[in-house]
């Protein structure tokens, strides 16, 4: 019988221990990640740790487990520059030649991004920006804007499935930048997104400045990732698939903010006007281009003079008031090096992007961009 | 075998009472949390109507339970020859079958499911056994089901949950067929019969038999662990249910429902497995489950 | 190996430890409330036996992953505080895992023969003194190999967790999987898994064989 009272309270004593440790921890948790200075964000600043978990160390963890679990890790590691990725055989299947053997093309986009791709409950289509341009790549090249096959590519594994050959091109909300045009190609430039934080109504927060200590969610593989661990280096990061869990996980109290770039923030914000609002104007600059393997040359081909079929006709301004809901203030430039290069200052940049949300949204951007403005300003441009 | 055969026809006679009444009590119990559930954690009618109140989403609801039926179906049929190779190659004498099939069991056994599913799914690209054969994608339901069941992440679902499975069964069915006692396969042996007759006509049903209760309750981890092939974008029950939380916002009761669902699969195939077992009563092996 | 580097190593080895952790806590959980469970299924009182009977059936038939993901909402304010994730995911294994403990201590307490139990009861003893003095100790002892099959089913279970931003064993791997752009890290997690379920096993055995209860 004392063997079970030893027992009893040994499961008792530990149980305590796990509470103990979990409140012990949490402060470590949310001490700041690597102040990394926001300076080249674009060029890929190496994502540190993602999620600052303590690790446990043992029973008696009532000493803060020193911060190892969220030391920054060595920027060259990460940044892709020995990607050594390579199945080699993907590569033939993908060319111009075998997509028109094959009959239909297979384009990877995003399910769960209202406005870009979108895999619908109600139709059971995957629908959006991307979509549409996909499709038109299709029509480009089979006549049939049917001729095409979507594949679900969420922001981390967009440039494996390229490499693996999986899918022949991707539209999947990707900025492009200089460390990923280092592994896959890019097509001219079809939108230009900005990075902002999606919050609950009543939140308080206004701008990135105020994410110090707050528990910000993004998905894994990002540019957001990258960026705002520049811009806000006292937030809790969290990482998440896709940025409808994180958004899910906000609605369930998990998070603060949900950042990633504006117009993927607006859709769930016009979605639910009542749950959340967009602040903080935007504090990046992200063109969107399509992705195809690297030396994909002639299915690139293809890509860009469907864009500029698109751009040169009107039907990109079609299809963007159709997704974004007003007309397009300026039709995008073609090579993306260029947005980096003009680099508009970003509190000019907020009103034009204002006009772009709709309903509920927009009184909430605007407001939150006139707050923001002054505040945004001091923030290095990328 | 004469007084085997008696037995069988004694037990099929008499109508098992007790057990209806055991099983009416369990559900009694199961009533009472799904009623508790919902009023414990709050849950709200006006969410559940936007669940039951759309065509849409009880189609799309529809389409995930379609997969993962049809995921479980296929990979159990598959792990089942497999699971009995795997046995049988375990006691072979030949050790250049033996060893790789014991290495085979016991590492696949001793890895997480999910970590399988991961790995299968990063490094063997290009399953997409729809795309390659089957053809042209449709919009059409059956067509879309079809689409998601035989494309890339169901095929490498079906793949990994197949491998796991046979594995577990393996064990399961080995330990059957150690059971049996070494007469039988003498004797056998002894009539005339070659090692695959024997094997067949005598021993594997016997194993079958003795096995057939822990072999269902891993085939319910099987249906279970379908739902793992979420997490890499296989549109199955637990996916569609999250993608419609992520429309509409109610997590607690779109995975209330689901779990409803998923329950229902379940419990329907372990009443088989009393079903089954009544028919053809055998001696238990004491089933161990693991979750 | 593989060219990691010596930081991918250590993100590995602390994703062992939350694994550990995380086996260990829900571990105890559960026992605690599988006993608890496994009495009730035992109890005189058909009400009481329905109940167990009840959560059993609940938990053996839904996925692990939709426990998890309704706690991980649950937990994140609703509940009127919010538990963090590692916390939320003990509570859900723990609880997830309490119902095949359930059935362990219920098996064990089957085999506690009738003499026995009617001396117990005979001598004044209440059900829950016969259970604490007399079933329970016995039943626990035909409880262990299974339990410690349950164990290791546990330990690969714990695995969920990375779903819900767990930074376990198998979210490191995941994540180094990432960064290295090679699927073959994740072999290195799983070589770790098997490496701490093969020896549980093997024990498991040996303790089926020496703790047979011979009758």
């Amino acid at each position: 019988m004392r063997r079970f009272k030893l027992l009893v309270l040994l499961v008792v004593a530990v149980l305590a221990l796990a509470a103990c440790d979990v409140k012990v921890a949490t402060p470590t948790a949310t001490t700041a990640p690597p102040a990394a200075a926001p300076t080249n964000t674009q060029a890929g600043a190496a994502p540190t740790d993602t999620t600052a978990a303590p690790a446990p160390t043992d029973t008696t963890a009532a000493a803060p487990t020193n911060t190892t679990a969220s030391a920054p890790t060595n920027t060259t590691a990460a940044g892709g520059t020995t990607p050594t990725t390579g199945s080699s055989g993907g590569g033939a299947t993908n060319n111009l030649a075998a997509i028109k053997a094959r009959g239909k093309l297979i384009a990877g986009v995003k399910y769960d991004v209202r406005i870009f791709g979108y895999l619908s409950p109600e139709t059971n289509q995957v629908e959006g920006f991307d979509v549409d341009l996909a499709k038109a790549v299709a029509t480009h090249i089979f006549g049939n804007p049917d001729a095409i096959q979507f594949e679900e590519a969420i922001s981390r594994n967009r440039i494996p499935y390229l490499d693996e050959g999986r899918v022949d091109v991707i539209f999947s909300t990707m900025t492009a930048n200089k460390t990923r045009s280092e592994q896959i190609d890019f097509s001219d430039v079809y939108y230009v997104a900005g990075q902002s934080l999606l919050v609950p109504v009543n939140s308080d927060i206004k701008s990135v400045n105020d994410l110090s200590g707050k528990r910000v969610g993004t998905a894994k593989g990002s540019t957001s990732e990258v960026n705002i661990r520049g811009f806000a280096p006292g937030a809790q990061i969290e990482l998440f698939d896709a940025y409808a869990q994180a958004v899910a996980a906000m609605d369930a109290g998990r998070l603060d903010a949900v950042t990633t770039d504006d117009i993927i923030l607006y859709g769930f914000a016009r979605n639910s006007p009542d749950k959340f609002k967009v602040v903080g104007g935007q504090f990046t600059q992200e063109p969107y281009a399509a992705g195809v393997k690297k030396g994909n040359t002639d299915l690139l081909n293809e890509v860009n003079a469907t864009l500029r079929d698109l751009k040169d006709s009107g039907e990109w301004g079609v299809i963007y008031k159709r997704w974004i809901g007003s007309d397009p203030a300026a039709i995008p430039p073609q090579k993306w090096e260029d947005v980096y290069a003009q680099a508009p200052a970003v509190p000019t940049l907020v009103p034009e992007q204002a006009t772009t949300a709709t309903a509920g949204a927009q009184s909430a951007a605007a407001t939150a961009a006139a707050a923001a403005s002054p505040t945004t300003a001091t923030t290095p441009t990328p | 075998m004469a007084v085997q055969a008696q037995e069988v026809r004694a037990t099929r006679a008499a109508f098992d009472w007790w057990s209806v009444l055991r099983v009416l009590l369990q559900l009694v119990g199961v009533a009472l949390f799904l009623v508790l559930i919902p009023i414990a954690f709050g849950m709200e009618w006006r969410n559940f109507e936007r669940i039951f109140g759309k065509v849409s989403s009880l189609r799309f609801l529809s389409l995930g339970l379609i997969a993962t039926v049809m995921v479980s179906l296929i990979s159990i049929l598959l792990s089942l020859p497999m699971a009995t190779g795997l046995a049988l190659g375990r006691l072979a004498r030949n050790r250049w079958i033996k060893w790789p099939c014991v290495a085979f069991i016991e590492v696949i056994r001793s890895l997480p499911l999910l970590l399988l599913i991961f790995y299968i799914n990063l490094r063997f690209p290009g399953l997409n056994i729809f795309a390659a054969l089957l053809g042209q994608p449709t919009t059409e339901y059956f067509g879309r089901a079809m689409q998601v069941v035989f494309g890339e992440k169901g095929i490498a679902v079906i793949i990994a949950l197949t491998l796991y499975t046979a594995a577990v069964n393996a064990e399961l069915l080995r330990s059957g067929i150690v059971s049996l006692e070494r007469g039988q396969n003498e004797a056998a042996r002894s009539l005339g019969l070659t090692y695959w007759q024997t094997m067949r006509k005598v021993i594997l049903p016997q194993a079958y038999r003795r096995t057939l209760a822990p072999l269902i309750a891993q085939f319910t981890i099987l249906v279970k662990d379908t739902s793992l092939g979420s997490i890499i974008g296989f549109i199955e029950l637990q996916r569609t249910a999250r993608i419609i939380y992520e429309n509409d916002y109610n997590p607690l009761e779109a995975l209330y429902v689901v779990a409803i669902l998923y329950f229902i699969i379940n419990y329907l195939l372990g009443l088989t497995s009393k079903f089954i077992e009544r028919r053809r009563p055998s001696v238990q092996l004491k089933p161990i489950e693991t979750g | 190996m593989l060219g990691l580097t010596a930081e991918n190593w250590e993100l590995l080895f602390q994703g062992l430890l939350m694994t550990l952790w995380l086996t260990l806590t829900s571990g105890l959980l559960s026992l605690v409330l599988g006993i608890v469970v496994g009495v009730m299924r035992s109890a005189p009182i058909g009400f009481v036996r329905s109940i167990a009977a009840g959560y059993t059936e609940l938990f053996r038939n839904i996925p692990l992953l939709t426990v998890l993901f309704f706690a991980y909402i649950y937990f994140g304010g609703r509940a009127g505080i919010t538990l963090d994730a590692i916390t939320t995911a003990i509570i859900a294994l723990g609880v997830y895992t309490s119902a095949y403990v359930g059935e362990v201590i219920r098996a064990g307490l089957l085999t506690v023969s009738k003499g026995n139990i009617e001396a117990a009861r005979s001598q004044g003893m209440s059900f829950m003194q016969s259970m604490r003095y007399v079933q329970l100790p016995q039943a626990m002892r035909a409880a262990i190999p299974p339990l410690g099959t349950l164990i290791i089913a546990l330990l690969k279970n714990t695995s969920l967790a990375s779903t819900i931003t767990v930074a376990d064993l198998l979210f490191r791997a995941d994540l180094v999987t990432d960064r290295t752009f090679n699927p073959d890290v994740l072999l290195i997690g799983g070589a770790m898994y098997v490496a701490m379920t093969l020896p549980l096993g093997a024990l498991v055995n040996v303790m089926e064989r020496r703790w047979a209860i011979v009758r």
